[in-house]
């Protein structure tokens, strides 16, 4: 491993006619300082100084996927807690999201149960950066990745392209997600 | 008549009862990331003082009534062990740890970009496990390094120290004992490559002439602590590359 320099948050970096300033980094009187401790990172050719750190805060961002659970259903729009962020260290908090009616699909949705209903596990993308995140599903990635059924709370399993309770010999109308988890 | 009469805190060529100097700290070790279901942790070990300390958040606020628009809330929650003290504490939160948690959070709040996460909150929960002395400048101290572990963006660490007049003399570092039979004590928090005081208290009597040379010592003395608190990064941060070495 090449020697790399540790820095922590207060330390002066450079000035501006030096670098951009980078992640990690904040600017103040014209002068560069860490903002975060972690390896210093210079880059010469686009003359940019930055900070990575080990660890970075889990807070959804614009464009992050999450993995959420529907817990509450309103008229056209469906309440979601945001349990997991892709790529981000495990939460210590839940986050209240919200998918609206016209953020499910690419497509015209009639009513927001035939997208999602209660206790649905659902996978979906960050559109805003503050609470209540606003999620969309238009990606086929996105949607429905686990669900039970509703008359009798059993697995359902995706069978050409629909989701189907054994028990009951019922299916469910749904945004499904390619990485829907129960396959046949 | 009193009994710091008899029993002298500073000697005559002025070592103190811990034979210090009288401006010298204690010894002081940090430690970063030691629990692991916080976001972000901090040990500290300040003389005989031993402060617990984790960082929870950005986080969404509850109750939301009380979350910010504009910036993360940052609460913090300064709390004693009922075995840290000589007599047995009371559990029930007192009215000088209520009053800490909000010394300790203004102390805090100035280093850290709180407008990077609004509508959250970030909590501070700080545990001191035995007390002896500087526990509200040890908890500062420690925390910004749980803030730094948790990865929260900061305009810098906060160092803090305590000053206090002992037999008529400004000594650094007051532990308890000389607290006690102190004339005054003096706690500052500092955000040395700012230079930047952001806790300010004191209480006793002191002349306009010791307040100046005590506000000079407690920036070498913050300088001091800000040393220790980066030597406890840079210790953290190579063993967190050898142990991925390791794996």
């Amino acid at each position: 491993m090449s020697k790399t320099k540790i820095v922590s948050p207060g330390e002066k970096l450079g000035v501006i006619e030096e670098y951009i300033p980078g992640s990690g980094t904040y600017e103040e009187d014209g002068k560069i300082f860490s903002s975060m401790a972690g390896e210093l990172e210079i880059d010469p050719k686009n003359r940019s100084v930055g900070v990575t750190p080990s660890k970075k805060p889990a807070v959804p961002e614009v464009g992050d996927v999450v993995e959420g659970i529907v817990v509450g259903m309103k008229e056209d729009v469906a309440l979601v807690k945001i349990v997991e962020i892709k790529g981000k260290r495990p939460l210590t908090g839940d986050f209240s999201a919200q998918l609206h009616i016209s953020q499910v699909s690419k497509d015209y949705t009639k009513s927001i149960f035939d997208a999602v209903n209660l206790n649905d596990r659902i996978l979906a993308k960050v559109t805003t950066g503050w609470a209540p995140y606003q999620l969309s599903t238009v990606d086929d990635d996105l949607g429905v990745i686990y669900a039970t059924c509703t008359k009798c709370g059993g697995d359902l399993v995706l069978k050409k392209g629909k989701l189907y309770c054994t028990n009951d010999n019922i299916s469910e109308k749904k945004k499904i997600s390619r990485l829907y988890l129960l396959k046949e | 008549m009193s009994e710091s009469k008899i029993e002298r805190l500073i000697s005559e060529d002025g070592i103190r009862c811990d034979g210090r100097r009288l401006d010298e700290i204690r010894p002081i070790k940090f430690q970063l990331g030691v629990l692991k279901n916080t976001d972000g942790s901090a040990y500290v070990e300040w003389g005989r003082t031993k402060i617990l300390v984790g960082v929870m958040g950005p986080r969404e606020s509850h109750p939301k009534h009380l979350a910010l628009s504009d910036k993360a809330r940052v609460e913090a929650y300064y709390r004693m062990a009922s075995f840290s003290v000589e007599e047995w504490k009371s559990p029930a939160p007192s009215r000088r740890e209520v009053e800490l948690s909000k010394v300790i959070r203004e102390a805090l709040e100035p280093a850290i970009f709180v407008e990077f996460f609004p509508r959250t909150s970030i909590d501070i929960f700080i545990e001191v496990l035995q007390a002896d002395g500087s526990t509200r400048c040890a908890s500062i101290s420690a925390a910004s390094l749980a803030l730094v572990d948790a990865g929260i963006p900061m305009r810098d660490l906060v160092a803090s120290i305590a000053v206090g007049k002992v037999e008529g003399k400004l000594v650094l570092d007051v532990q308890d004992k000389e607290d006690k039979a102190g004339e005054s004590d003096m706690p500052m928090a500092y955000m040395p490559s700012k230079n930047a005081v952001t806790l300010l208290q004191m209480d006793g009597q002191i002349t306009h002439d010791e307040f100046l040379q005590s506000i000079e010592l407690l920036k070498k003395g913050c300088i001091e602590v800000y040393k220790k608190q980066k030597e406890a990064i840079e210790s953290h941060f190579k063993g967190a590359v050898s142990n991925e070495e390791e794996a």
